[in-house]
């Protein structure tokens, strides 16, 4: 069986620098991995490498079997809507509402797990409405919001970047 | 893009604007399809936004542009008292022409500074990349609400520019050259006039295309710095006015 995520000799450079060079690393399902590195040394990267946001300079990444590099833009979207990412910064929508942003990670798919989505949120408000103390443990931090965004998809990946 | 200079750049940023657009329309219209809520909402808020809101500002320009042509012919029946074609090619130069440009101009001033600006902050919040990352499409999501409000608002904006500049022009009609409003409407709601209109409305989708088209191809443009926001919104007005311009020039001479 392939593995969930494969990097096969990817290498990365950036303004001259070679950030990742010849990089092999096999993830199968239900694998928990967590990537340490210094500061700068290109973890970011990886992950936007492993969700095909960036092409390697050489190798290939491969998401759940599929060639990112090579994939087409709408095939490359369908595996990130499987997977559950949190960017470092934040990676919230200004415009939108907790809630929207919210909703936003459930998609446009399939309609019973969209409904399985729908259902999720509207607990989680709910709770938050009764439980005010909760909620402002909740609203402490940004990055709990995108956590709150990851439970919402039934990713088959699920990426934070130092979000905790 | 940034490689390329002259005719080689400007057709690579119409290509640019033209498969955003293209790519807009098609995201627009699988979400909604799909029935995707957030679709809906941000249609209802742009809505408001490009249909309703600039009408208080393009209502009395259209009445001024209106009063202007007004006086102009109002000079000219003074001296020659030739009112039927005055009138009729006032009527039919204001729906065709006047109207439509100056609906176009002010979609040039607020579609493309608006959407330049909005992608350029997005892009420099990181929430393109946010998109891409929960597997949404940036285009579909960002521009998509705005296309179908920009393409609705065009006939209704043309529609009622088009009255009040009609309305605009019977004062000073009236006032100079004694034109009553009975026999000024008759020129001004004629069949003729009525052709005007549409091709005035045909005119001015196309100009709210080019108008989103140079938008959203500036506004696709990396941003390094919050100052290249401001820098991109004037590139996009004053490339939107040229495209504009360029099309009205065009199609007045060929068709």
């Amino acid at each position: 069986m392939s593995a969930l995520l494969a990097f096969e000799g990817v290498s990365l450079v950036l303004g001259g620098t070679r950030l990742l060079d010849q990089v092999d690393l096999a993830i199968e399902a239900g694998d928990r991995v967590a990537i340490l590195a210094d500061s700068g040394a290109g973890k970011s990267w990886l992950l936007r490498l492993a969700i095909g946001l960036v092409t390697p300079g050489s190798g290939t990444v491969r998401l759940m079997g599929v060639a990112l590099d090579v994939a087409p833009p709408d095939v490359r979207r369908l595996l990130r809507a499987r997977c559950g990412v949190a960017m470092q910064g934040g990676s919230l929508l200004g415009d939108l509402s907790v809630e929207e942003n919210m909703r936003l990670a459930i998609g446009t798919g399939d309609w019973s797990k969209r409904r399985r989505g729908e259902r999720r949120i509207d607990r989680l408000l709910l709770l938050l409405t009764q439980d005010r103390a909760l909620a402002g443990r909740l609203c402490e931090r940004v990055y709990r919001l995108e956590r709150g965004r990851l439970i919402q998809q039934d990713a088959a990946v699920t990426v934070p970047d130092a979000t905790s | 893009m940034d490689a390329l200079r002259g005719g080689p750049k400007l057709l690579a940023a119409i290509g640019a604007g033209a498969w955003l657009t293209m790519r807009a329309a098609l995201g627009m219209g699988r979400r909604l399809i799909a029935g995707d809520a957030l679709a809906q909402r941000q249609l209802a808020d742009g809505l408001p936004l490009h249909v309703w809101r600039p009408l208080r500002t393009l209502l009395p320009l259209a009445a001024l542009a209106g009063i202007i042509a007004g006086i102009g012919a109002g000079r000219l029946l003074t001296l020659y008292n030739a009112q039927i074609p005055v009138l009729s090619g006032l009527a039919e130069i204001l729906l065709r022409d006047i109207v439509p440009l100056l609906v176009g101009l002010f979609a040039c001033g607020s579609v493309s500074v608006a959407l330049s600006s909005r992608l350029g902050a997005m892009a420099l919040n990181r929430e393109i990349d946010a998109l891409e990352a929960l597997g949404r499409d940036p285009v579909a999501h960002a521009l998509g609400p705005a296309l179908a409000a920009v393409l609705l608002s065009a006939p209704i904006h043309m529609l009622l520019g088009g009255i009040a500049a009609v309305i605009g022009c019977g004062v000073p009609l009236a006032l100079i050259a004694n034109v009553g409003w009975p026999l000024w409407s008759g020129f001004a709601f004629s069949h003729e006039a009525a052709a005007a209109m549409l091709t005035g409305i045909a005119k001015l989708l196309l100009y709210a295309l080019i108008a989103f088209g140079v938008g959203s191809a500036v506004g696709a443009k990396p941003v390094r710095s919050p100052a290249d926001i401001g820098r991109r919104a004037t590139t996009a007005f004053t490339a939107g006015l040229l495209g504009i311009f360029s099309a009205a020039a065009l199609w007045t001479a060929l068709l």
